[in-house]
Order: structure tokens, then sequence, then C-alpha cells
């Protein structure tokens, strides 16, 4: 009986390990999932800096590699796709993971005194729909055209004209019947972009895999505002609380607040690209070469401001974790072994944080009301 | 030996500290001002990079102190300080403070950049009114070039008409803006396909072309790097390095890098005019090849 009883408490190896509900499994996940990203993220960044280096040369080591056509050296697209692949692995996949998945996670409910998060279930789904866009991402780098190449702020037109189905398909030759080939995903002449040959299908999947990304870390900020909240141990109040769960609390309210914008622009971009949708599309049209793209009704700036909205705070979202850390961490290494790790000080030492955090984004809103903000560089308008 | 370390790491950052009080004396940083209000851009920069640099002065100051006084002996132990809040009101309210100072001093600069006329604060923007400009331009960008569109008699009749539909006797050139001295110009910036920002890094001009809108920008040079020569055809710099460039600084594709072109400031309006008449002149020649070749290729029929 007892035998039993035991087997019924212990999960098996898949339970316990892989679709695994506790938090410290799910910390450890984020971890080393971040650190294969961090990996491709380094290669495609050493792949940037060896163009730099030989400019105007054939590439050592890799130039044999590359297509006949580019005669050993890179194209200018597949540099463009190097940058903007390395900036968005860097941001959505490994920094954002690293420091409120894993170390949300992991420290989250050690450090305030609580069993597991609030919600452990859609805790290890905020991990498990991260998996989606881990395959669309790294698939995205062998579909026709190259994976995204117009930055990883993605703007518009550059990264959402399509060209007319069939126009860059083979014309057939009189008298004879066009060969039509069986669809495939890495080979759809149908949505190449004029505009940058990275803007077809690799930009499509780009914002289909961030999607998933975004809905991810939704998940994963609502249940760490939750669980510190409202699963603290007796006698660990805010004010008590350490510096860390601080940082990280603040986190996940940002994210709660900003990522939403920037999952609602990729939605809204994903239908310019899929179904010709004219959310970011300027009602004059455009003419790339000979060719004219039908009138859009939309405007492109409208991107910039979704896209900031979430953007700016991230800027903050991935500096505040890793502040709250250093903060716990450095007192011992001078020495200082009173109260400057004790929860006591860490509401004074929040509250500039606070304070910088609650300023730089409402001067980043007022930036949007031009007369507001005369400084906003980035404002075009 | 860990004085040793502190004087080292004292060494390198007076190095760093020198460079950058030598930079701007050396002509190392920002490449040479022309604008008419270019001097209130330089100005806010380094405002700036005073007010940080203070800050490095007195962090790295009072770490390499602590290093020495601290670091090695044990002679005596340092005291810390908790809760103390007068000293975190203070460190709270002077940020405050200059973040408010440098907020409030950027506007006279923005202000002269973003209206042609400071005296009536009238702005750039077209409003139908008589604005004081002696030149207009059409820049249009396009994946990847520069395309620029001046018109005869060097102002445009009616601007805003004009810049949308242009004249027949229009000078079009690719990748070269030329103005002259003491000139107000004022440029439509559009594009016909993606985002592109048009810098002028001389005039401290920068300023995103939007797809389906007209930018207005203008600006003012008040330094000359060019003169016709009208027996030769050619333009002769004034200046060693006399060169302004025109970048694009916002990625548009493959070719972004490609997209540059130079910056013409003539030393006055006659030497301007003489070079504007050659060229059309050369526009002309060119347009009455080009009918000449398509009759000939056509046998007369269009």
């Amino acid at each position: 009986m007892s035998e039993l009883s035991h087997q019924h408490h212990s999960p098996g190896f898949l339970k316990k390990y892989i679709f695994s509900e506790d938090h410290k499994i799910i910390g450890i996940q984020f971890l080393f999932t971040g650190l294969v990203f961090f990996a491709i993220g380094g290669i495609l960044a050493m792949m940037v800096r060896l163009q730099l280096a030989w400019p105007d040369g054939n590439l050592p080591y890799i130039g044999k590699w590359f297509p006949q056509a580019w005669g050993g050296k890179m194209s200018p697209d597949f540099y463009s796709m190097l940058f903007t692949m390395h900036a968005s692995v860097m941001i959505f996949f490994v920094v954002i993971p690293w420091l409120t998945g894993a170390f949300g996670n992991f420290l989250i409910p050690l450090m305030i005194g609580a069993g597991d998060m609030a919600f452990p279930k859609l805790n290890m789904l905020s991990y498990w729909v991260l998996w989606p866009a881990f395959i669309i991402i790294c698939c995205s780098f062998f579909v026709d055209g190259g994976a995204a190449g117009s930055g990883w702020t993605a703007y518009p037109t550059l990264s959402n004209t399509n060209a007319e189905a069939g126009l860059d398909a083979p014309v057939a030759k009189e008298g004879e019947q066009a060969k039509k080939e069986p669809y495939s995903l890495f080979k759809d002449d149908s949505r190449n972009s004029p505009a940058a040959s990275g803007s077809g299908m690799g930009q499509i999947l780009w914002l289909v895999s961030l999607l998933f990304v975004g809905i991810g870390s939704m998940m994963g900020s609502v249940n760490y505002i939750t669980t510190i909240l409202n699963m603290r141990a007796p006698g660990m109040s805010l004010m008590r609380m350490p510096l860390t769960v601080w940082s990280l609390f603040i986190t996940a309210v940002l994210q709660a607040l900003a990522l939403p914008v920037l999952t609602v622009a990729l939605i809204l971009q994903l239908l310019d690209k899929l179904i010709a949708t004219n959310f970011f599309l300027p009602p004059g049209g455009m003419t790339f070469g000979n060719w004219q793209t039908t009138p859009g009704g939309g405007q492109p700036l409208l991107w910039q401001h979704l896209f900031w909205f979430y953007s700016h705070p991230a800027v903050y979202i991935m500096i505040l974790p890793a502040m709250g850390i250093s903060r716990k961490c450095l007192p011992p290494f001078h020495a200082s072994h009173s109260s400057a790790t004790s929860p006591w000080s860490s509401p004074w030492l929040a509250l500039p944080d606070l304070a910088l955090l609650s300023g730089v984004i409402t001067c980043f809103k007022a930036a949007w009301i031009p007369v507001l903000a005369p400084g906003s560089c980035w404002q075009p308008l | 030996m860990k004085i040793f370390w502190s004087l080292v790491f004292a060494v390198i950052n007076i190095g760093a500290l020198g460079i950058f009080i030598a930079a701007p004396y050396m002509g190392w940083w920002l490449p040479k001002n022309v604008s008419s209000f270019g001097g209130d851009v330089d100005r806010l920069f380094y405002i700036i990079l005073a007010v940080t640099g203070f800050f490095f002065v007195l962090t790295q100051g009072i770490l390499v102190y602590s290093m020495i006084r601290f670091g090695d002996r044990k002679v005596e132990k340092a005291s810390y300080i908790h809760g103390h809040l007068g000293m975190e009101a203070l460190w709270t309210a002077v940020p405050c403070l200059i973040l408010m100072y440098l907020g409030f001093v950027q506007v006279p600069a923005w202000a002269k950049m973003k209206y042609i006329d400071l005296e009536t604060w009238f702005p750039v923007r077209f409003s139908g009114k008589n604005i004081e400009h002696d030149l207009d331009m059409v820049v249009l960008a396009r994946q990847w070039e520069w395309r620029i569109r001046t018109p005869q008699g060097s102002r445009a009749a009616n601007a805003a008409q004009w810049a949308e539909t242009g004249n027949l006797n229009d000078l079009h050139l690719t990748n070269e803006i030329h103005a002259w001295k003491d000139a107000r110009v004022r440029i439509h910036l559009k594009t016909q396909d993606v985002i592109h920002s048009l810098f002028l890094p001389n005039l401290r001009l920068k300023q995103d072309a939007l797809p389906g809108k007209t930018m207005p920008v203008w600006f003012q040079a008040i330094e000359a790097n060019v003169k016709y020569n009208p027996a030769t055809g050619q333009l002769e710099e004034l200046t060693p390095n006399g060169a302004w460039e025109i970048a694009c600084t916002e990625l548009c594709g493959g070719s972004h890098y490609r997209m540059r072109g130079k910056l013409y400031i003539h030393e006055s309006k006659q030497d301007y005019d003489r070079w504007f008449a050659d060229a059309m002149k050369l526009q002309r020649s060119h347009e009455l090849n080009k009918q000449a070749n398509i009759a000939a290729s056509t046998g007369g029929r269009q």
C-alpha cells in the first residue's frame, strides 16, 4: 500500500524533467534553451564581424560555402539578415527568457517563501509555448529569400510589402504550358517582397515566431505578478521583499502592460503580409523599380508607435532584473554583511528605480505628441 | 600590489578622459559644422558630454580613492551608511534636475531646426504663406539613391503643388545636392518605396522620409565648398576634403550602404546660377539625344 502511494506521488521522468510544473525545473529549462540560442545569436554576430573585418575581400573559412553567384563574398541581403536575426535572437530568445524566464521562475518562489508559482500549469505552458517559436525561427533561415532582413525593428514598408503573386514566377514560353511546381514552404515565390529579399517568407515566420514568444512572456508575467502579490510567506511584506524580487516584479508589470501592444502590432503586420490588408501601407502606393504597388490606406508610422510602445519599456525589462540581481550579489563582495543585503533597505533602493522607470516611460509616451517632447529624435514627424 | 593595479586603473581612466577633452579641439569627433543651427546642436552635445564627464570623474575618482585607501592595508574598516534619507533624496533630485535642464535647454535648438524663421516662429510646414526662403528642392529617396529636383529660378511659384507635380524645366540630379552659401534651402523630402533617412552630417540635419508623406526640412549653409568653373565645366573644391556627404541613416534594404551622395555649397548665388544654366543645357542636350535616339530606333514613329 505504501509502495503504491509512493508511486502515485512521484511523477515519471517525463513529468518531472520535461513537462514539469516545478518552478525550478522550468527555470532551468529556460536557462538551457536560452544557452542554445545564445550560441546561435553569437555565431550570427561572429559572421557580422567577419564581414566587417574583410569588407571588400573574399571571406576566409566561410566564403566557400556561399553560393557561386556571390563569388566568395557575402551578399548585402545576407548581411542584413545576419544582424536582423542576431538582434532578434538575442533579445527575444536569450535576454528576455533568461532574465525573466530563468531567474524569475527560479528565484521568485524561493526568495518570497512560496511553495511554487501561483499557476504551475500556466508556468509550464509559458515555457512550452516558446517551442513553436524556437522551431519556426530556426526554419526561417532556410526559406526562399532567407530569414527576416529588415532589422529587428521590422519597419514597414521595408518589411511588409508583398510582390503581386507570380511577379517573380518564370514566364512561360509561347506554346508551352507553365510548369506548376508542387507547393513548398521553402520555395514560395508568391510571398517574395520587392523591398528586401528577407521580407518574404522569412519575415512571415519571424512575425509568427515572435507572436509565440510574446504570448509566452505574457503568461509568465501574469504568473509572477500573482505569485508575488498573493503567495509571500507570513511576515514577508512588500516592503521587506528582496530587491531582486522587486525588480522582477516591476519587470513583470511592464511586460503585462507593454507586450500586448507589440503582439497586436505583430498580428497587424502579419495580416498585411498574408491577406493584403493595409495597416502599414501608405495611401499613395509605392514604386519599386518598374513595379507600382496598389494604393494602401494605412500609415507606416503606426508601426513605429506600436513597436516602440513595447520596445522602450523592453530596455528596462532587460536591465531591471540584472540590476536587481547585481544589487543582491554585490554587497557580500565588499564585506558589507550588515543590513545592506537585508530586505529592510530594499524599498529605499527600489524607489529611485521606480521613479526613473515611470519618468522615462511617461517621457516616451509624451514624445508621441511632438509639441510636448521637442527632443524626441526618433519621432520622424 | 593592489596599489599598483589601482594606479593602472587610474591612469587608464585619466587617459580616456584626456582623449575626450582633446577630441573636439583636434577635430577627431564631429564633422565640420557648416550649418546655421549646427552650433546649437553641437553645444547640446557638449553640454551632455560635460555633465556625463563630470559624473565619470566623480565616480571613478571615488572608486580609485577607495581602492587605494581601503584595498590593501587593513588599517581601518570602511564605514557603511544605511537609510540616509537626505543622501537618497539628493541623488534622486540631482539627476531629476539635470534631466529637466536638458529638457528645456534643447527647446531653442529644436525650434531653430524646425522653424525656418525664428523671429516669427514661422513653421517650415507649408501653410501657403510667403515663407522667406531662397531655394526649393525636392529630394526623392528610392532604393538606393537620392533623386534631387530643383526649379528654374531657384524658387517654385506654388511650392506645395510643384513638389508633387514638378515643372518641365526642372533640373534633375542624382545623389548631388547643390545650394549656395547663406541660402535658405527648403527641402520637400519624399520617398517612393520604403522609409529612408536623409542625413547631412555637416549641416547637422537628419530627417526620416515616410512613404506617402512629404516632409519639410530646411537648412542654411554658412560656408561654401565649391566654385564652378564655366570654362572647364568642372566644380573646383575650395577647401581640402571639401566633399560633404549625404547618407541614408535608416535601413532601407540590402544596398542601404550604397545610398550616398555629395553636398555642394557654391560660394555665391551668381556661381550657383552659372552652374545651374550649364547643368540645364547639359540636361537638355541629353534629352534631345535621347529623343533623337528614340526617333532613330523607331523610324520616326513614336
